[in-house]
């Protein structure tokens, strides 16, 4: 009983240690097909943007399908995102690190994420900081919000740019 | 001794020290070359040969690394790019791809993709609007004021279509779309020609990569790179010029002992064998920049033939002045007419034999002249004990050719030459081929063909030049030409290209990208396009992007060649160069360069300059022996070195399967031999003495070449068998001559 106490107690004493030391990424990786909607704010442009779509995961693989307003498909793996053009995927040049991180906070790679951000929490969400080129020549912050499942991720560019992806879990997809 | 004879002599001592205090004061800074490309026969345009010394991806150099999963593989990577290796610096393609996304940025609308371009001049705008929609809704970042100053994002996207190739990008290295294998592209800050930075930066990074094999025993590391090869041919080179020297001076060492059982015979041949290596060297330094370790390899042979003069002079110091100056002619004929054929090597356009030739020229007279000068001075007639087994099995030897019958001998020597030159005429097939320089060991080139494998940045050696004014006309022109590649690699002539013109446009091309948006942003489509942003119309751009504020790895691919620019665009894994070089011909001030296919057609040119020069150099013997020791004679000798050098090819071709031009530089050196034999075999001098001498140098020289036949590098093997086995059969035809009677008789033996 003594030694359950005192077990009990180290670990009260460590978890809140580690947590401030550095935060563990909390969500569950996702699989298979999950609805999505985007709204892009954009440097210069008075409007959001907002589309939807749907997104379907693999193993090292995901297709990013928005289907409104316009019909785009993206397929995303750690070797970049090649773009659906002309009936056949086109791989664009310099995206590689793009593919990896969407692949990444999607599937909560823990290792990738914890080799190129720093975690710390902010109000219920997750905040990554890139910290090192390339990513932190295009991404200032990413935010990952939700309770143990990943609900939203707010991409905050460099140049003022932000995108929402709102992830949604229950939609019936077709 | 008379005193101007002891002056004579002291003089040339001083003079072959101020020579050996050169070589001290140069030798430690000089440069010894270990380049293939340095040694080969010019291309045949000037504008080439100047676009060939600057076109130099010698200095780049690639390692695979794999064996490991995934994230060892970088752990791996990362220990080693954290060590500097003095020298070396290393690629890094995402510090390279982010500063190329930042100067696109900086100068948006201004390019253009193909595609884009084509669709505006058409006026078909709706497939660019679709393609912006697109792109917008895409998660992916923009470029900063991408709307503002490109709304139809068409720089955005002409950055995207940039070809991405079969490697993953990462900050420091790429890796395999697998994920099996990192791959990290170096520079090198120095030649790696240059042996000794090449060879100490070469050993710091064997080290680091023991160091990581050692961490990670299953760590398999391929490495490509002229680095690799050039610091095995140097070392290769250096030790077989170490070793084959030793060993001709431990075959001269062993001889003289059993000849004339005394250490003296050793200094002779020293005083004789020093200032010819020290005059051959001297001469070399004094006349090439960077002579080539290659040179001495060949020129290790000096050792041989330096010391048939050293026995002849000997043997006649030992017999007294009178038997010294008797001699003296015929080692003076037998010089000059060996003179004479390395002086027809020295004026053959190609750099290795140019040094050899002046090598030995220099080194040949040197031996000469401490034979006149030295050798009576310090060799007293019958100083020396000449080994009595050996002179009487010289004697047994002479009279057992005596007894010889002359005429069927020479009859056969005729049929036989006459075969062999049929021979060599209908199955003699030369090869012209540059690898005969060198050799890598096959581990070597099993890791180059396995990094090749991989395709980024292994780039064929035949590449395309295109001729402009100045370089926004090269850009131009290379533009103009992209359609046509475009063509040809769809019909599979070649798998890639890359030019400067698929990362920037030229500037008239930008200033018409700029009027067509213009009249875009004007039509329906686009206009309904930025009323549903609510976008302004950008501005008129003139801050063109030009190679003077463009920075790339691929301006290095732009050349200033006098007044003119070339523009070279690389190809890989060309499969049809037969009909490129026919559509290439096709075209104006376009060019496809072949360096390995040119050199190979200049050795080819060299080898039949070499067959005249062989021709004229045995006809200038005979003229030269017909004078001294009479038509009969002289015609004997020919036949000597017909035999001689024609056994000589046609062993090597049966040894080879083909002959190369290395085996024709050998008979050459043959012929120099031979007629050297000849024309004291053809003299009034003692046959006794005479066959001792030749037997002894014979030996050497054998010795001294036949080793060289078992070099690594084949045409150092080529040459050493030919000359080898040309002169052994020189020293087994040669005493026949003595059958003949001959014209000198009559003239006393002077020159």
């Amino acid at each position: 009983m003594m030694r359950l106490g005192v077990s009990l107690l180290l670990s009260l004493l460590l978890i809140p240690a580690q947590a401030a030391d550095s935060p563990q990424l909390r969500f569950k990786p996702l699989q298979g097909q999950l609805a999505f909607k985007q709204t892009k704010q954009l440097q210069g442009l008075p409007v959001a943007l907002k589309s939807s779509g749907y997104i379907q995961l693999a193993a090292e693989q995901l297709l990013w399908h928005t289907t409104t307003p316009v019909d785009s498909k993206l397929q995303v793996s750690p070797a970049g995102v090649s773009q659906w053009q002309q009936q056949q995927y086109v791989a664009v040049s310099g995206s590689e690190f793009v593919g990896q991180l969407m692949l990444a906070i999607l599937q909560q790679q823990h290792q990738f994420i914890r080799s190129h951000f720093a975690l710390s929490d902010d109000d219920g969400c997750q905040l990554l900081q890139p910290l090192q080129a390339p990513l932190n020549t295009l991404f200032v912050q990413i935010r990952l919000c939700g309770d143990s499942t990943l609900q939203q991720i707010v991409l905050h560019e460099t140049n003022g740019n932000s995108t929402t992806i709102d992830l949604l879990h229950e939609a019936s997809l077709d | 001794m008379t005193k101007p004879a002891r002056l004579a002599a002291c003089g040339w001592l001083v003079l072959v020290l101020c020579l050996l205090a050169y070589l001290m004061l140069q030798l430690p800074q000089r440069q010894w070359s270990s380049s293939i490309t340095a040694l080969l026969p010019a291309a045949a345009e000037p504008w080439q040969q100047q676009l060939l010394s600057q076109v130099n991806s010698s200095r780049q150099l690639t390692l695979k690394l794999s064996g490991l999963p995934l994230p060892q593989l970088r752990d791996a990577a990362t220990a080693l790019l954290q060590h500097n290796i003095s020298g070396l610096s290393w690629y890094q393609p995402g510090a390279m791809l982010t500063q190329l996304q930042q100067q696109y940025q900086q100068h948006q609308s201004l390019l253009l993709s193909a595609q884009a371009s084509d669709l505006l001049q058409q006026g078909r705008y709706q497939p660019l609007v679709d393609a912006a929609w697109q792109r917008l809704y895409s998660p992916a970042p923009l470029l900063s004021n991408a709307l503002s100053q490109d709304p139809l994002l068409l720089t955005q996207q002409f950055m995207e279509q940039q070809s991405a190739g079969s490697l993953t990008l990462q900050q420091h290295w790429f890796e395999t779309r697998q994920g099996d294998a990192i791959v990290l592209y170096g520079e090198t800050a120095a030649d790696p020609f240059d042996r000794v930075p090449a060879s100490a930066l070469q050993q710091a990074l064997q080290q680091q990569l023991a160091t990581l094999g050692n961490q990670w025993p299953a760590l398999q590391i391929a490495r490509s790179g002229v680095l690799f090869h050039a610091v095995h041919a140097a070392d290769n080179a250096s030790f077989e010029m170490q070793f084959y020297g030793s060993m001709s001076l431990l075959a001269i060492l062993l001889l003289l002992v059993l000849s004339f059982r005394s250490a003296r015979p050793l200094l002779l041949a020293s005083l004789v064998l020093l200032p010819a290596v020290i005059a051959g060297l001297a001469a070399l330094l004094l006349a090439f920049e960077q002579p080539h370790v290659l040179a001495l390899v060949f020129a290790t042979t000096l050792i041989g033939i330096a010391i048939d003069y050293s026995f002849h002079g000997m043997l006649a110091a030992n017999q007294g002045k009178a038997a010294f100056s008797a001699m003296l002619p015929s080692l003076a004929l037998g010089l000059v007419t060996t003179l004479l054929g390395y002086l027809a090597l020295l004026w053959l356009p190609f750099g290795l034999l140019q040094q050899v030739a002046l090598f030995m020229l220099a080194g040949l007279l040197a031996a000469f002249i401490s034979v006149w000068l030295l050798l009576p001075l310090l060799l007293a007639p019958q100083q020396l004990r000449n080994s009595q087994w050996l002179q009487q099995g010289c004697r047994r030897i002479n009279q057992g050719y005596q007894g010889l019958p002359a005429k069927p001998i020479w009859l056969a020597g005729l049929g036989i030459s006459a075969v062999m030159l049929a021979l060599l005429l209908l199955q003699g097939r030369f090869t012209d081929d540059v690898r005969l320089f060198s050799q890598s060991p096959a581990s070597l080139l099993q890791q180059e063909a396995e990094v090749r494998t991989l395709g980024a940045q292994q780039w064929d050696s035949r590449f395309l030049v295109i001729l402009a004014d100045s370089p926004q006309q090269a850009l131009q022109q290379e533009q103009a030409l992209q359609a046509q590649l475009a063509q040809w690699q769809q019909q599979g002539w070649f798998l890639q290209w890359q030019g400067l013109s698929q990362q920037l446009a030229s500037q008239q091309l930008q200033a018409l990208h700029q009027q067509l948006l213009q009249q875009a942003y004007q039509s329906a489509p686009v206009q309904a396009y930025l009323t549903q942003l609510q976008l302004a119309v950008p501005a008129v751009r003139s801050d063109y992007l030009t190679p003077a504020n463009f920075s790339s790895p691929l301006l290095k691919q732009h050349f200033s060649i006098g007044r003119q620019t070339a523009a070279v665009v690389l190809l890989r894994d060309v499969s049809a160069a037969d009909l490129l070089q026919q559509a290439v011909a096709q075209l104006p001030a376009v060019y496809l360069l072949d360096p390995i296919a040119d050199t190979n057609s200049s050795l080819q040119h060299l080898r039949a300059q070499l067959l005249i020069w062989l021709a004229l150099a045995l006809l200038l013997s005979i003229v030269v022996l017909s004078w001294r020791r009479g038509i009969q004679a002289a015609l004997a000798s020919a036949l000597l070195l017909t035999l001689a050098i024609g056994a000589a090819l046609c062993f090597s071709l049966w040894r080879q399967q083909q002959l190369n031009v290395f085996n024709l530089v050998a008979a050459i050196l043959v012929l120099a031999l031979a007629l050297d034999y000849a024309v004291f075999y053809t003299s009034t001098l003692r046959k006794t003495e005479v066959l001792q001498a030749v037997t002894l140098s014979a030996a050497t020289s054998c010795m001294a070449f036949g080793m060289l036949s078992f070099s690594q590098t084949p045409a150092v093997a080529s040459f050493g068998f030919t000359v080898f086995s040309g002169v052994a059969l020189s020293a087994l035809l040669a005493p026949l001559l003595t059958l003949l009677s001959h014209k000198e008789s009559g003239s006393g033996g002077t020159l």
